[in-house]
C-alpha cells in the first residue's frame, strides 16, 4: 500500500509551481489592470469552467474521442509501417524520408483538404489527429528495429526463423521502449492535430467540441471560456500521455529501465 | 545418437575489406569426441566454429557435415531474451521450429533440470546472475537434442570459480550422450580438461600447429590437480607460444 | 605605397556614401515625402477580405481623400479570424471595422473601444440557401436537420435559435470558400446580402437569400471603432477621420467602377461582375433616414439600445455587463474652424 504515498509525494512538487504560477498570474491582471477579454484571471476562467460545465465537459469528450481514434490508428499504422520499412530495406531508403514530410507540413494547412477528403465532423478530425502523431511512432518504431542486438539477431537466424518470425519475437519487444518513446510524443501531438483539425472542419452549436467552442468564444470574445477549453485540452493531453506511461510501464517495467 | 563426421576441406575466409580470418584450411573433427580450438587472440578460430555452424559461408573449400546435423550453440554472451522468463528461453529453438507449447514446456524443464536451474525457471534473465544465464544458454544449445555442439567461449566472462563448476558440469553432460563438439577457447587448462583432442593454432591466419590427444578418462575437479594435467599444460604452453613468436 | 592605399580608400568611402544616400533617399522618398506633407500614418483593421462592403475606405485611400484629410491610412486586410475587435480595444491597432454586437462584447469584458461610423445601416446579415432547395423559409431551415456553413461564434445564430427551434441543425465553420455550399455538402451558409450571393450567381449557382434583419434582429454593421485612448486624446483627428470616411463612401457610391478595380487586384477571387453587382447592391444597405438627414455612417442612441436588449435576451451579456458598458459610440463631428 506505498502507492498513494508514493503518488502523493510526486504530486505535491508540480502542484505547488502550478499555485505559485496561476497566483502570480492572478497578481499580473491585477495589477497591470489588463483587461478580460485580453486575460481573464485564474478565477474567471474556473469560474467559467463551472458555469458552463455541461458544454465544456462534452465537448472535451468529443474531442477526446476524436484523439483517442486517432492516436489509437497512429499507433498501429505507425508500428505496422515502421515495421514493414525496416523489413524491406530498398522501401525505407525511398519511403522513410517522405514521412519526414508528413510531420514538415504544417496541419493548417492541410486540415481544409481533410474536410473535403473525410468529411465534417469526427472523419477529418480523425485524419488531422493521426496525420500530425504519426511520424514519431513510425521513427521510434524502425529506430528500435533497426538497432536489434547483432547477437541475438544471429541467434535467430541460426535457428532459421523467417523475417516476420525473427520481427515478431525479437523486434517488436526489442523496439517497445523505442516506440513507447514515440507513442508518448504522439500522445500530445494527437491532442493539437485534434484541436487543428476541429477548428476547420467540427461541428459547432450543441455538437462543438473543444476547437470549434475555442473559435466560437474567440468570435464572442470570451477569452475566459477560451482559456477554459485550452486548459481542458491540456489535461486531455496529459491524460492521454499519462496512459502511455501506464501501458509502458505495464509492458516494459518488469524488464526495462526506461519504464520504471 | 549417430555420430556426426565434420570435414573441412582447403576453407578459406575472407572476410570483405580483406581480411583473410581462415586460409586453406585442412580441418577433421573427431566423431562423437570433444575437439578444442586453441590460439591467440584473433587467430581465426571462432571464424572456423561459425563457419562450421553456417553462421558465416567459406569464400573457398568445403564443409562437409554428415549426417545433416542438428546443432547447439553456445556464446559467449547468454544471449537470452530480456522479456522472456529462463523456461521460455531455454524453448525457443524449439519453439521456432514450430513444436507445440506443450513439447516447448516438457523439454525446457528437462533441460533445466539438467543444468540445475528448475527453481529459476520463470524468473526473467534480469533476476539471474551471470553464471546461471550462462546455464541457460548451455540447457538452450541441449533443448534441440544436438549432435553437434559448438562452443565460442562461452564461459570466458564468468568468475573463476563459476567457469570450472560449468566445465565439469558440460564435460559430463558431452560424455553422457557423445555429442561431437567443437569447443573454441582461450584457456589451455580448460581446454585440457573438456577435449579429447587439442588443437594448437597459430596466429591468423590460423594454421594447425600441433595436434594434442588428452589421454584422461574421467573428467572430474580431481583432475586439475594431477601432475599430468600441469605438464600436459606447459607442454602446450610451449607450443603456443612458440606459435606466437613465429608468426611475430 | 601608403599614401596611394589612403586616397583610394577615401575615394571609395565617398563613392559609397553617395551611393547609399541615394539609394537610401529612393527609398524613404515616399515617407519622407508625406512626413514633410504632415501627414499622420493610421492603421486600420478591415475585419473581412478585401471587397465592396469596404468600398468607401478603398475610395477615400485611392482618390486621396484621406490624404487631404491629412492622413496616412494603412488598410489592413482581413479574413475570417482576424480578431479585429481585439486588436482596435488593445490599442494594436488605431481603427478597426468590427460588427455592432462584437463591439458591444469586446466592451463588456474591459476592452476599449468606441463606435465611431455606422458602414451598414440596415444588417446584410443573411442566410442563404440554394434557389431549388426545400426550404421556403428561414424557420423551415433552422428548424430541419440541415447542415449549416457558419461562424458558429456569431450573434445571429444565437438570435435565429431564439425565435426557431434550431436543435436540430448543424453548424460546420465558414473560413471564406462557398465551396462546401456549391458542392452540396452544407444545405445552407452565412453570408453578406451584399456579397456571397452575387459570388454565387456569377459562379452559376442561383440562391435565396433570407435577410437576418427580416427577424428584427437589425444590428449596424461595417462599425467604425476607434481605440478609446486615441478617442480621449484626440478627439479632432478621429472626426476628421470619420468625416473622410464618410466622403470616402460617397465618392465610392457615386462612382464604384475604378475602386472595384483596386479591390479586385487586392482579392483576385473577385471576379469583375461580381464586384460590379454587389457595388449596385450596397447602396441598399448603406443608406437609410437616418444617413440622408445627418450623412452616411450616422447612429442612433435608439438602435444602440434596441441590440443591447437583444443580446441580453440571448444571454450574450448579461444585465450587469450591459450597464457597465458605458458609451459605447459617438457621432463625432468636425468643427467648421478655419486652419487645421
Amino acid at each position: 500500500m506505498r502507492y498513494p504515498r508514493i503518488i502523493l509525494r510526486s504530486i505535491w512538487p508540480p502542484a505547488v509551481v502550478v499555485l505559485i504560477l496561476l497566483s502570480l498570474w492572478h497578481l499580473a491582471v491585477v495589477l497591470f489592470s489588463i483587461p478580460e477579454f485580453l486575460l481573464p484571471t485564474p478565477w474567471s476562467v474556473l469560474q467559467k469552467m463551472y458555469e458552463q460545465w455541461p458544454r465544456l465537459i462534452a465537448a472535451t469528450g468529443r474531442t477526446a474521442t476524436a484523439t483517442l481514434v486517432g492516436f489509437g490508428l497512429s499507433a498501429v499504422i505507425g508500428i505496422v509501417s515502421g515495421s514493414m520499412l525496416s523489413l524491406v530495406p530498398l522501401a525505407r531508403r525511398g519511403v522513410y524520408p517522405l514521412t519526414l514530410l508528413l510531420q514538415m507540413v504544417p496541419l493548417v494547412a492541410i486540415a481544409p483538404m481533410l474536410v473535403i477528403w473525410f468529411g465534417y465532423g469526427l472523419p477529418s478530425v480523425i485524419a488531422a489527429a493521426c496525420i500530425v502523431s504519426i511520424f514519431p511512432v513510425i521513427a521510434g518504431t524502425l529506430d528500435g528495429l533497426q538497432s536489434v542486438d547483432a547477437g541475438l539477431a544471429e541467434m535467430f537466424k541460426i535457428h532459421r526463423a523467417g523475417r516476420i518470425r525473427t520481427w515478431w519475437s525479437l523486434g517488436l519487444p526489442w523496439s517497445l521502449p523505442s516506440v513507447f518513446t514515440g507513442l508518448r510524443i504522439a500522445a500530445g501531438l494527437a491532442v493539437i492535430g485534434a484541436i487543428v483539425g476541429e477548428f476547420v472542419g467540427a461541428f459547432g452549436g450543441d455538437r462543438a467540441p473543444l476547437g470549434a467552442i475555442i473559435t466560437s468564444a474567440l468570435k464572442q470574445n470570451q477569452t475566459s471560456t477560451v482559456f477554459a477549453a485550452v486548459a481542458l485540452a491540456a489535461m486531455l493531453g496529459f491524460a492521454l500521455f499519462g496512459f502511455v506511461n501506464l501501458v509502458g510501464w505495464l509492458l516494459l517495467g518488469r524488464w526495462h529501465e526506461s519504464a520504471r | 545418437m549417430t555420430n556426426v563426421h565434420v570435414r573441412l576441406r582447403e576453407v578459406e575466409k575472407i572476410f570483405p575489406g580483406g581480411v583473410e580470418a581462415v586460409a586453406r584450411m585442412d580441418l577433421d573433427l573427431a566423431p562423437g569426441r570433444v575437439t578444442a580450438l586453441l590460439g591467440p587472440t584473433g587467430c581465426g578460430k571462432s571464424t572456423l566454429l561459425r563457419l562450421i555452424g553456417g553462421v558465416e559461408l567459406p569464400t573457398a573449400g568445403s564443409i562437409e557435415i554428415e549426417p545433416s546435423p542438428r546443432i547447439g550453440f553456445c556464446f559467449q554472451e547468454p544471449r537470452l531474451l530480456p522479456w522472456r522468463n529462463v523456461r521460455r528461453n531455454v524453448a525457443l529453438p524449439l519453439e521456432l521450429a514450430h513444436a507445440s507449447s506443450e513439447i516447448c514446456r516438457r523439454e525446457a524443464d528437462r533441460r533445466l533440470k539438467m543444468v540445475g536451474l528448475s527453481d529459476a525457471a520463470d524468473f526473467l534473465p534480469a533476476a539471474l546472475s551471470g553464471g546461471m544465464r550462462m546455464r541457460a544458454a548451455v540447457a538452450r544449445a541441449f533443448i534441440a537434442d544436438p549432435n553437434l555442439l559448438l562452443l565460442d567461449e562461452p564461459f570466458a566472462a564468468l568468475d573463476e570459480v563459476t567457469r570450472l563448476r560449468l566445465d565439469e558440469e558440460v564435460a559430463a553432460l558431452v560424455r553422457e550422450q557423445s555429442i561431437t563438439v567443437l569447443l573454441v577457447t582461450h584457456s589451455i587448462a580448460e581446454a585440457i580438461f573438456l577435449a579429447d583432442e587439442v588443437m594448437v593454432l597459430s596466429p591468423r591466419p590460423a594454421r594447425i600447429i600441433k595436434r594434442f590427444e588428452i589421454p584422461f578418462g574421467e573428467r572430474n575437479a580431481a583432475l586439475r590437480g594431477r601432475e599430468e594435467f600441469g605438464r600436459l599444460q606447459s607442454e602446450i604452453y610451449e607450443v603456443l607460444l612458440a606459435g606466437m613468436g613465429d608468426a611475430a | 605605397m601608403a599614401r596611394k592605399i589612403t586616397l583610394r580608400h577615401i575615394g571609395t568611402v565617398l563613392v559609397s556614401m553617395m551611393l547609399s544616400s541615394v539609394f537610401i533617399s529612393g527609398c524613404t522618398d515616399s515617407e519622407s515625402a508625406k512626413k514633410e506633407a504632415g501627414l499622420r500614418t493610421l492603421t486600420v483593421q478591415l475585419n473581412w477580405f478585401p471587397e465592396p462592403e469596404f468600398g468607401g475606405f478603398y475610395a477615400a485611400k485611392e482618390r486621396g481623400i484621406f490624404e487631404k484629410a491629412g492622413f496616412d491610412i494603412q488598410l489592413i486586410k482581413g479574413g475570417a479570424d482576424v480578431p479585429a475587435p481585439q486588436l482596435v480595444a488593445s490599442g494594436r491597432v488605431d481603427f478597426a471595422v468590427v460588427s455592432a454586437p462584437q463591439l458591444v462584447t469586446i466592451r463588456a469584458r474591459g476592452g476599449k473601444a468606441t463606435a465611431v461610423f455606422a458602414s451598414f445601416q440596415m444588417a446584410p446579415r443573411a442566410v442563404v440557401v440554394k434557389r431549388d432547395s426545400p426550404f421556403k423559409t428561414l424557420k423551415e431551415l433552422w428548424e430541419s436537420d440541415a447542415k449549416v456553413m457558419a461562424q458558429d461564434g456569431l450573434v445571429f445564430i444565437r438570435w435565429l435559435n431564439s425565435i426557431y427551434d434550431g436543435s436540430k441543425l448543424s453548424f460546420v465553420p465558414y473560413a471564406g470558400s462557398n465551396a462546401p455550399f456549391v458542392d452540396g455538402k452544407v444545405q445552407a451558409m452565412q453570408a453578406f446580402a451584399t456579397a456571397e450571393p452575387i459570388q454565387l450567381e456569377v459562379d452559376g449557382v442561383m440562391s435565396r437569400v433570407y435577410l437576418v434583419g427580416a427577424t428584427g434582429y437589425n444590428p449596424y454593421d461595417g462599425v467604425v471603432a476607434v481605440n478609446d485612448v486615441l478617442l480621449a486624446s484626440e478627439p479632432e483627428l478621429v472626426a476628421r477621420f470619420t468625416a473622410a470616411v464618410r466622403a470616402g463612401w460617397e465618392s465610392y457610391l457615386a462612382d464604384p467602377e475604378p475602386i472595384n478595380s483596386v479591390i479586385g487586384t487586392l482579392n483576385p477571387d473577385l471576379k469583375p461582375a461580381v464586384l460590379k453587382l454587389s457595388a449596385a447592391k450596397l447602396r441598399g444597405f448603406v443608406e437609410s433616414e437616418a444617413t440622408k438627414s445627418n450623412g452616411l455612417g450616422w447612429m442612433t442612441s435608439k438602435r444602440w439600445s434596441e441590440l443591447l436588449a437583444q443580446l441580453q435576451s440571448v444571454d450574450e451579456i448579461s444585465k450587469a455587463e450591459s450597464e457597465s458598458i458605458g458609451r459605447i459610440f459617438v457621432n463625432p463631428s468636425v468643427k467648421s474652424s478655419g486652419g487645421s
